[in-house]
């Protein structure tokens, strides 16, 4: 070792703050708050936006303006109209502003295996066909999906695509599910024969190629896979190189 | 793209970016939940812990807000952000310093020594304190948060040239101070430890 790394390593050693170890409960309480805080700020700052004000307020002056021509227009030259014109386009048009939004289910808590009671909160039920889109983490006590989580019935052989998440309105699972979900989150290493938690068949494979990490997080390393339709044996492939109809990374067991 | 045997054709190719840019919050959340532990490390390094909580409050709403731009390798730019976001607090806490000074008709020190925020061996925070801020920033970046030089450049906000020529600047005036401590010819100055 030269003097110039003597250096580096002389004060690494003294690095006050080494990171060692699970965080504990207290400063995982300190990350929720930080998290809070920040998407509190955040929401105040969206709502108190002075441009969106800005164009509320033209909007309004503007509709506000139109009114006032359009009841002037109406009493100096409406008296002359026939009765049978049909006034009813701009109820009609204003129909279709009103599609209701489909209702969001809570999550059940309900003693079912962690994987389905996810699913079930989805309004994904029993033997329906499912896809989930993207990584799940674990953090502070919560389990978070990183994106969507959609469900259509499917043809054996299609494939799922991301379409009917940008067209409807699809539940965002962000948190809020019960602690016990930290049992579903697993590392599955490469090439292990793996049961899903809530999935009937298998037992599976985990892929033999590398396996990407997800997310690295108080020092766990999370996985996403997805499996692919079909096959019998099962075999899980790390998320991203394909779309299966599902991906349960976090919800795999590995047995040697 | 064939996926299990069965190609569709109408399937793009850049799905995955599609469906992730759908939803800002789970995005930012991920973020979050995978460089929190560093972000705070870096921020209780070189403030402590009453002011880290702050600092990573306002670095983090700085990602929110700029989420588009975050580079995939975030943490330098997590770094980066929560470095201005720290100077920011010192300068207003030095602010702060200087008016109560001068209320009181005193004369501010400008030896402005560096101190840690948290525990670190005297002499070796008085080493650290001879050094530049830039200098000091570009060891602490590699020794204590462990990043690599490319990477440490990003969060100081240098290029890796400029970076690698801090690095070595404080690695050499660090020899050399010891060297002459060792030798007792030190002339750097030593503040007391206020209690």
């Amino acid at each position: 070792m030269n003097a110039k790394d003597w250096v580096v390593a002389r004060v690494a050693d003294a690095n006050p703050v080494a990171q060692v170890g699970r965080p504990s409960s207290r400063d995982e309480a300190e990350a929720e708050r930080v998290l809070q805080r920040v998407l509190d700020a955040a929401g105040k700052q969206r709502s108190a936006r002075p441009r969106a004000m800005g164009f509320v307020s033209i909007g309004a002056l503007a509709a506000s303006a139109v009114i006032v021509v359009a009841v002037v227009a109406l009493v100096t030259f409406g008296h002359g109209r026939p009765a049978t014109t049909t006034p009813h386009r701009a109820a009609r048009s204003g129909s279709f502003a009103l599609t209701p939004k489909p209702p969001v289910r809570n999550p059940p808590a309900i003693n079912v295996p962690p994987g389905m009671l996810v699913l079930a909160s989805l309004g994904v039920h029993h033997g329906a066909r499912f896809f989930i889109y993207g990584q799940r983490i674990r953090f502070a006590g919560r389990l978070y999906f990183c994106l969507f989580v959609g469900n259509q019935t499917m043809g054996s052989s299609q494939i799922c695509p991301p379409w009917p998440l940008r067209h409807e309105p699809t539940p965002v699972v962000t948190g809020g599910f019960s602690p016990k979900f930290e049992l579903a989150a697993a590392v599955a290493p490469r090439d292990e024969t793996c049961t899903i938690v809530g999935l009937p068949g298998g037992p599976y494979r985990t892929s033999r190629a590398p396996i990407p990490p997800a997310l690295k997080v108080g020092g766990d390393v999370y996985y996403s896979f997805v499996t692919f339709p079909g096959a019998s044996a099962g075999q899980l492939q790390p998320f991203g190189l394909g779309a299966g109809y599902f991906s349960l990374g976090g919800n795999v067991r590995c047995h040697r | 793209v064939a996926v299990g045997g069965v190609t569709d054709p109408g399937y793009p190719d850049n799905w995955l970016a599609m469906v992730s840019g759908t939803d800002r919050r789970a995005r930012f959340e991920a973020l979050f939940a995978a460089h929190y532990w560093a972000v705070r490390a870096y921020a209780l390094r070189r403030v402590g812990a009453s002011l880290a909580e702050d600092v990573l409050a306002d670095t983090f709403l700085v990602a929110w807000r700029r989420l588009d731009h975050v580079p995939d390798d975030a943490l330098p730019w997590l770094f980066g952000v929560a470095r201005r976001v720290i100077a920011n607090h010192l300068r207003g806490e030095r602010r702060h310093g200087e008016l109560i000074n001068r209320l009181k008709n005193v004369i501010p020190s400008s030896s402005a020594l560096w101190e840690p925020p948290i525990s670190v061996d005297h002499e070796l925070a008085v080493v650290l304190g001879s050094l530049s801020e830039r200098e000091r920033e570009a060891l602490l970046l590699v020794a204590w948060d462990g990043l690599d030089p490319a990477r440490a450049a990003r969060a100081a906000g240098c290029t890796a040239v400029a970076f690698r020529a801090r690095l070595h600047r404080a690695r050499r005036r660090i020899v050399a101070l010891l060297a002459e401590k060792s030798s007792g010819t030190s002339h750097i100055k030593l503040k007391e430890k206020t209690p």
